[in-house]
């Protein structure tokens, strides 16, 4: 039985039932409803006439539509560069990944090729303090060694004193109080079973295996140096076996000067490990990949104002007079920047800008010639009908703001002890996002107030191009403070129509900032 | 090339020019005439139409496939004619004809004149009337909402209607007597 087929034929039921169903109304809705209609059919009858009629516009107006229209950049277009962004932005996490990574593994790799003698002897004589560890037992000692049973730690990587991981990650072991301490024993343990493995076959090659255990202790545990204390127990706890030529360890002797030689480079490799309670982060201690910077200034506001190229009119005049009414001035700007470092060298920002541009307004007025306009003398504002002068006592303001969503690259070139020499530079998309700004007109009569980017001229966002070189001092290894001069220019104009004079705001300012790093 | 309506509408969010053409192809000849109806000549409706047009491409984006394209479109037209309207002098009219206000009309008249003269005669009408009369009797708006978006008091737009009405039952008679008059032969 199908469960639907039921609830089906219950529908059809009940949608019988109630197609059938009437229910009189009462009788004066009737009355009411007359009396909101038309008391003849004029209006359907003019609606019907007039919905149906279709005129041709004129060619011209599809010409003027199309001036007006933006150059949109189609949305396959839009997708492949938001595609391409991404994509760049993944490389570079990538890349990032990838280079912690190789080093990462670098510091980690356990040596474990085989170390012939020879080559034990370029080691000593190339790196002093890589020296082979060789001990062994005197002859009236009752654990004694074969004299070629040489325990070796050939190989300290240099890498260990460049690298960055290797050094985070003893720092985080004597974080977490761990002092390396667990590294001497557990040494001295394998040293033993090895040497023991060796001395049962003393045919094999002893020295092969021991430097791998030592050197992998080593790489990744140890990060204090070893006492005399230390190294003396290593000595008690080793177990040789004992073997037949005894003489000829003698001339193999495991000092403490010869553990501490080994263990030298370590030492060079960690100099704070030595004291690590009173450790505290080295300044060219590297940390995460991601800082924020924080910055503010002011800059000098200009407008470079261009004759529209569209048009037949010519501004000339107009651009001439606002170019000597429009006077510069210092405006607030400051920002909020994510910034990711993918290298020593490169780090890639991105957040928020706030950018004010203003100018004064400085002009005067001359009254109409005719006597249209009278009445005019006593007027404290300026008429529609006024010719607008350079000088004179009347000011007013040209204010915007720009809400600016940066991409920014940023290159530090130099390096000095405290202090860093950076490049910044990149695109940001300018939001207008206020406008309080008076424009004089384009027959240099009156002025037009422009309150917001629908009234006249209208007016659009603009991309920025930003270039700041940038000079900081680091405080610590994580804060920098520093002075960044800004130049920012707009791509395109912000007047949003090509009937109009274009304007190219640019800024030419000081900033100071404050970077974190994490 | 031939476009269906979403791949136009498609092509437009896209800002497709091709398409943007094509959608104006499609429609201006109805939307002007739209536009016709709530101006007072061909010039002031060809802008209407251009404004109209503008924001229609910026803001399709927003239609988003709920009852027809085409109504969309000309609700645009109608909200940028009131717009313009806002920002020109609003007068409401009184100086109708007193003396026929109150006369009978024969709404069959409207079919024996053409469409083409109805809008002529529309467009003769003072701003006022024009407006009122449009939203009511072609657009189908209550009172209520055309004082919604004019701003005015719905007394004041049911009055002008009226009047706008009888401007319009008196000028259409007119022409139909003028037009059905015998004639004459010059004695």
């Amino acid at each position: 039985m199908n469960p639907l087929k039921n609830q089906n034929k219950f529908e059809d039921k009940l949608k019988k039932q109630m197609d059938g169903m009437e229910t009189k109304p009462t009788d004066d809705l009737w009355e009411k409803l007359a009396q909101s209609l038309p008391e003849d059919a004029f209006e359907y009858k003019v609606a019907g006439k007039l919905d149906t009629t279709k005129i041709t516009p004129d060619p011209e107006t599809w010409a003027a539509i199309e001036r007006r229209l933006p150059i949109a950049i189609p949305f396959y277009k839009r997708r492949i560069v938001l595609g391409l962004a991404a994509f760049l932005f993944m490389l570079g996490f990538l890349s990032q990944y990838l280079l912690q990574n190789e080093i990462s593994l670098n510091n980690n790799t356990v040596n474990t090729s085989t170390t012939t003698q020879g080559q034990k002897e370029k080691d000593a004589s190339s790196i002093k303090s890589n020296k082979a560890l060789t001990y062994a037992r005197s002859k009236n000692e009752s654990n004694t060694i074969d004299a070629d049973v040489q325990y070796n730690i050939p190989q300290v990587k240099p890498y260990l004193r460049n690298s960055t991981r290797s050094k985070s990650a003893a720092i985080g072991l004597l974080a977490e109080g761990r002092k390396a301490k667990l590294a001497k024993s557990e040494v001295v343990e394998r040293i033993g079973n090895n040497e023991t493995n060796n001395a049962e076959n003393q045919t094999s090659k002893p020295n092969e295996n021991t430097t791998s255990v030592l050197q992998n202790d080593l790489g990744n545990n140890v990060s204090a140096p070893l006492s005399d204390k230390d190294v003396q127990s290593v000595l008690k706890q080793v177990d040789l076996p004992t073997t037949a030529n005894a003489k000829k360890a003698e001339k193999n002797t495991l000092s403490i000067d010869s553990v501490k030689n080994v263990i030298s480079p370590i030492a060079i490799a960690y100099p704070q490990a030595a004291n690590a309670e009173n450790y505290s982060m080295p300044d060219e201690m590297p940390s995460s990949n991601y800082s924020i910077t924080a910055f503010t200034g002011y800059n000098m506001c200009y407008n470079h104002l261009v004759n529209p190229n569209t048009t037949g009119k010519d501004f000339t005049k107009n651009i001439a007079l606002r170019n000597s009414v429009e006077a510069p001035t210092a405006e607030w700007t400051g920002a909020f920047l994510a910034n990711l470092h993918l290298n020593a060298k490169w780090y890639l920002s991105s957040g928020i800008i706030l950018t004010n541009f203003r100018q004064d307004l400085r002009f005067g007025v001359q009254k109409p010639v005719n006597e249209l306009y009278g009445g005019e003398d006593n007027a404290s504002y300026v008429h529609n009908s006024d010719s607008i002068t350079n000088g004179g006592g009347q000011t007013g303001i040209i204010s915007y703001s720009f809400t600016e969503i940066p991409f920014l690259v940023s290159y530090k070139f130099a390096q000095k002890q405290k202090f860093e020499f950076e490049v910044q530079g990149g695109l940001s998309w300018g939001i207008l996002s206020g406008a309080n700004a008076q424009m004089v007109d384009q027959y240099n009569v009156g002025l037009l107030q422009i309150n917001s980017k629908t009234d006249f001229p209208p007016l659009r966002n603009v991309f920025f191009f930003t270039v700041q070189p940038m000079a900081s001092y680091k405080l610590n290894s994580a804060v920098n403070i520093g002075v960044m001069p800004t130049f920012k220019t707009s791509l395109n104009s912000m007047v949003a129509t090509p009937y109009w004079v274009q304007q190219y705001p640019y800024f030419v300012g000081l900033n100071v900032l404050i970077r974190k790093r994490f | 090339m031939q476009y269906n309506e979403q791949d136009i509408i498609q092509g437009c969010i896209d800002g497709d020019r091709a398409c943007q053409k094509a959608l104006y192809g499609q429609h201006a000849s109805k939307m002007l005439a739209v536009c016709m109806r709530y101006s007072k000549d061909r010039a002031e409706a060809e802008d209407m139409l251009q404004e109209g047009f503008l924001k229609v491409f910026q803001g399709i984006s927003r239609f988003k496939g709920e009852g027809s394209f085409e109504g969309w479109i000309r609700r645009i037209m109608v909200f940028t004619a009131i717009n313009m309207y806002k920002h020109r002098s609003r007068k409401f009219q009184e100086d109708l004809d007193k003396e026929n206000y109150d006369a009978p009309f024969d709404a069959e008249i409207v079919d024996k004149i053409s469409a083409k003269e109805i809008l002529a005669f529309v467009q003769q009408m003072p701003e006022g009337y024009r407006v009122i009369f449009n939203l009511y009797a072609v657009e189908g708006y209550t009172h209520k909402q055309i004082s919604d978006e004019l701003g005015i008091a719905i007394g004041t737009s049911k009055s002008q209607y009226s009047r706008a009405r009888q401007w319009m039952q008196q000028v259409l008679a007119k022409h139909y007597h003028i037009l059905n008059e015998p004639f004459e032969e010059p004695k």
